[in-house]
């Protein structure tokens, strides 16, 4: 028996798909950020004044930041499979073990964090036990980060790994990204900081991460080898751009300037700084894979009943979270 | 074929497979099932103003969310991970062909870890009414997940109409997909069952009457088990012949592991049902434990036996185990394996290449996956005390001489290739037995 179809043709247009890719990277990234503010916050408590912090609340920030980083996580991993499947499988394969570690790594990082929580309410505040599981978590987030950069740069290159650390490409590549999470993480802490500390104050740290996570966007996008890709223009200008605003915004905070208008600089900064890290990653693999492959000219065969299942499923999602959303509002108030 | 080879080492590829798909199958099933009576219990509890049951769910929530919302979506990942290191192209497959499927799981199980953090965080903060809603969200959403994932994966069994129209309906929606949701609700619900009775006994401020009401309640999820028999029958009667046969007697191991996997089950069901339902009887931790680890090595069972009647194939009639297609097989089998330029070769000509080389390359490609030198399902011993001619009739008549072998891929000279390669495994002892060619008689 043959197929008289090509079950190897893209099941909706390539463009759908890069959109989706986009959209559901920028969300991952968002909740990394999220995960980040809690990771900073409790740093802040563990090593700053004690009991300046409603430590559940920064907790309850971090678990579902965590979780929820993962869960984002999984769509961009579906449509990168879909869109850059040879490449992706056979980096992965190149990496073997390595690359299996990272669901230890997931699963370490967050009982090790819900670890810190339980050692905080055991001794009634900081301790070193709570600090080492804080720690570990740290470790599990950057060995994840390091491992996918390992993968990533592996796709485009044959460079061995070890070359790749010893020339800097990878801290440096991390860098982007540690800046803009950790600038967007600003962001959230100016939303909710105010719930995580006692004395009602949005936490300090946030400016720091502003400035200090801008600074590290603004200096990637000036130094990384993407500069030279010919299509990347508009996305290094975007990290220009979010990286000097989310410096701005944490300037305006630590000035103690109007605190709405510090949060909305700061969301903007960081919704700017991560479009441009996900607009110049991709632009960049397509420049670079050019030669070889084009995601956006191989068959297509769209499964439209299929797209139509997922999007009255993703409506009925919405309609369910805002409906969840609804209550919890009406129940905190 | 088209991407690198990766070998696992000794334990060898079905196995890590195996081990990261039995935990994430029992954690995801746990969640559904956990997700089903959670709700339905507070419903009750609510109904009868019994607190005792209000404040355990709380905590068996927490249990739920420690357990499922990280480690089961981890592990999730994590068989796309090891399967697409070992077996890519079947991967590749899946994702691509139903990946509209994959998304709408993802929308789902969004919902479901929302609501559930919803459920437990704002368990005080809702109105009970609320407050119940919002666990049937979860269930709903939990299950839901389970529906779309169960499609694909009875659809490697079942792809009936796809394979000549390609269509996802009637890939996803397909002859076995409805037995295996039923079985795979009742294996969640039971799992719910059992896991309410671990926690009860963690729990040291209960006292002996209290968690026997606890675990008296839970056992309802348990008496489902009961009807595992029939449904594994509806199974098997909408799987392929050949594949029912593997599983009752076809295959001893395969035989051995369903009847222990449905055994197992219907027994811990009947015991629910007269034991802790009608005679209010209630366990102690060990034996909340031992229910508990028949019934994962029962689960794990199960999906061992749904691994593997699908041999030789991964997708039935489709793509083989080790990855080639039908297609390429026959393809293979008229123009020679190195015709189709596997990436093993890195660019290399075939003719640059001794035969011993080429058939190590033949064995990575059609071989590895499931037969490692030494260690898992090893080669070395299973022609230790073979001649050269019986490797070469063997290998030639594979899936002929055993119905879960794919054939052979390749011309005669890519045989000659392989048997040269594979008689290099023999030991020294048995080359001064039998001579090197292997052709001599023992002396």
């Amino acid at each position: 028996m043959t197929t008289a179809f090509d079950p190897t043709a893209l099941p909706a247009p390539p463009e759908l798909m890069m959109f989706l890719l986009w959209l559901t990277f920028l969300l991952h990234f968002s909740m990394l950020a999220l995960l980040f503010a809690g990771l900073w916050a409790r740093a802040d408590a563990e090593w700053g004044k004690p009991n300046r912090y409603d430590i559940e609340r920064v907790h309850r920030a971090s678990v579902v930041g965590y979780s929820m980083t993962i869960t984002m996580g999984v769509p961009p991993l579906l449509f990168v499979q879909v869109l850059y499947g040879r490449f992706f499988y056979s980096s992965s394969i190149g990496i073997g073990y390595p690359w299996l570690a990272i669901v230890g790594y997931l699963m370490v990082g967050f009982y090790a964090l819900y670890l810190a929580r339980i050692q905080w309410d055991r001794s009634g505040g900081p301790s070193l036990s709570g600090k080492l599981c804080w720690g570990l978590t740290v470790l599990a987030v950057l060995a994840i980060g390091s491992t996918y950069s390992w993968n990533h740069l592996k796709s485009l290159s044959d460079t061995p790994w070890l070359q790749q650390v010893a020339a800097g490409e990878v801290p440096h590549r991390l860098l982007g990204y540690f800046g803009a999470v950790l600038m967007t993480s600003g962001a959230w802490a100016m939303w909710l900081g105010k719930s995580w500390r006692t004395d009602k104050q949005v936490p300090r740290g946030s400016a720091w991460a502003l400035i200090g996570g801008g600074a590290a966007l603004a200096i990637w996008a000036m130094t990384s080898a993407y500069a030279s890709c010919s299509r990347c223009a508009p996305a290094q200008l975007l990290l220009l751009v979010g990286g000097g605003l989310g410096i701005v915004a944490g300037i305006m905070h630590a000035l103690k300037v109007s605190i709405s208008l510090s949060r909305i600089a700061a969301s903007v900064a960081g919704l700017v700084g991560l479009i441009g890290l996900i607009m110049q990653r991709e632009t960049y693999r397509l420049e670079i894979l050019a030669p070889y492959f084009d995601p956006l000219t191989v068959p297509v065969r769209t499964q439209w009943s299929a797209v139509a299942l997922f999007a009255f499923t993703l409506l009925a999602g919405i309609a369910t979270l805002i409906w969840l959303l609804t209550r919890i509002r009406r129940a905190s108030q | 074929m088209d991407y690198p080879i990766f070998n696992p080492g000794p334990m060898g590829p079905s196995t890590l497979i195996a081990m990261m798909a039995i935990i994430h199958v029992v954690i995801a099933q746990f969640a559904v099932g956990a997700g089903i009576a959670t709700p339905w219990l507070e419903s009750r509890a609510l109904r009868r103003n019994d607190t005792l049951i209000l404040n355990f769910l709380r905590r068996y929530s927490r249990f739920l969310i420690l357990l499922s919302f990280v480690a089961g979506a981890v592990t999730g990942v994590g068989i796309w991970f090891v399967v697409g290191l070992i077996s890519p192209e079947t991967i590749s497959l899946l994702l691509r062909q139903f990946v509209w499927a994959w998304a709408t799981e993802w929308v789902l199980f969004l919902v479901e870890i929302i609501s559930g953090y919803v459920y437990y965080f704002y368990w005080d903060r809702l109105d009970a009414k609320t407050h119940v809603k919002v666990g049937w969200v979860y269930a709903l959403s939990a299950w839901g997940s389970l529906f779309v994932i169960n499609g694909i994966l009875s659809f490697m069994l079942t792809p009936g109409g796809w394979l000549e129209t390609g269509s996802f309906w009637s890939g996803w929606l397909n002859a076995t997909s409805w037995p295996s949701l039923v079985l795979r609700t009742i294996s969640s619900l039971a799992l719910a069952g059992l896991f309410i009775a671990v926690v009860a006994n963690l729990d040291k401020k209960l006292s002996t009457d209290e968690r026997r009401h606890i675990i008296n309640e839970g056992s309802i999820f348990l008496v489902p088990l009961a009807l595992m028999i029939p449904v594994s029958l509806w199974y098997f009667a909408a799987s392929p012949p050949a594949a029912g046969r593997l599983a009752l007697g076809g295959a001893i191991a395969m035989t051995l592991f369903f009847g222990f996997g449905i055994l197992a089950s219907t027994m811990i069901g009947v015991y629910a049902y007269w034991g802790l339902l009608r005679n209010k009887r209630s366990v102690h931790l060990e034996t909340a434990l031992l229910l508990t680890g028949i019934a994962l090595i029962a689960t794990a069972s199960m999906e061992y036996v749904r691994e593997g009647i699908r041999k030789p194939y991964v997708v039935y009639q489709y793509l083989y185990a080790n990855g080639l297609t039908r297609t390429q097989v026959d393809t293979m089998r008229r123009d020679g394996f190195f015709a189709a330029q596997p990436l093993v070769m890195h660019g290399r000509s075939a003719e640059t290449l001794t035969p011993i080389d080429r058939g190590r390359a033949i064995y990575e490609v059609q071989c590895l996956r499931c037969h490692e030198i030494d260690g898992y399902n090893a080669m070395r011993p299973l022609i230790a005390s073979w001649t050269t001619e019986m490797i070469r009739d063997n290998t030639r008549q594979l899936h002929r001489l055993r119905g879960y072998m794919p054939p052979f891929a390749g011309n005669d000279r890519d045989l000659d290739d392989l048997v040269s390669y594979l008689s290099t495994l023999r030991s020294d002892e048995w080359r001064q037995i039998h001579g090197s060619t292997g052709e001599g008689s023992a002396k």
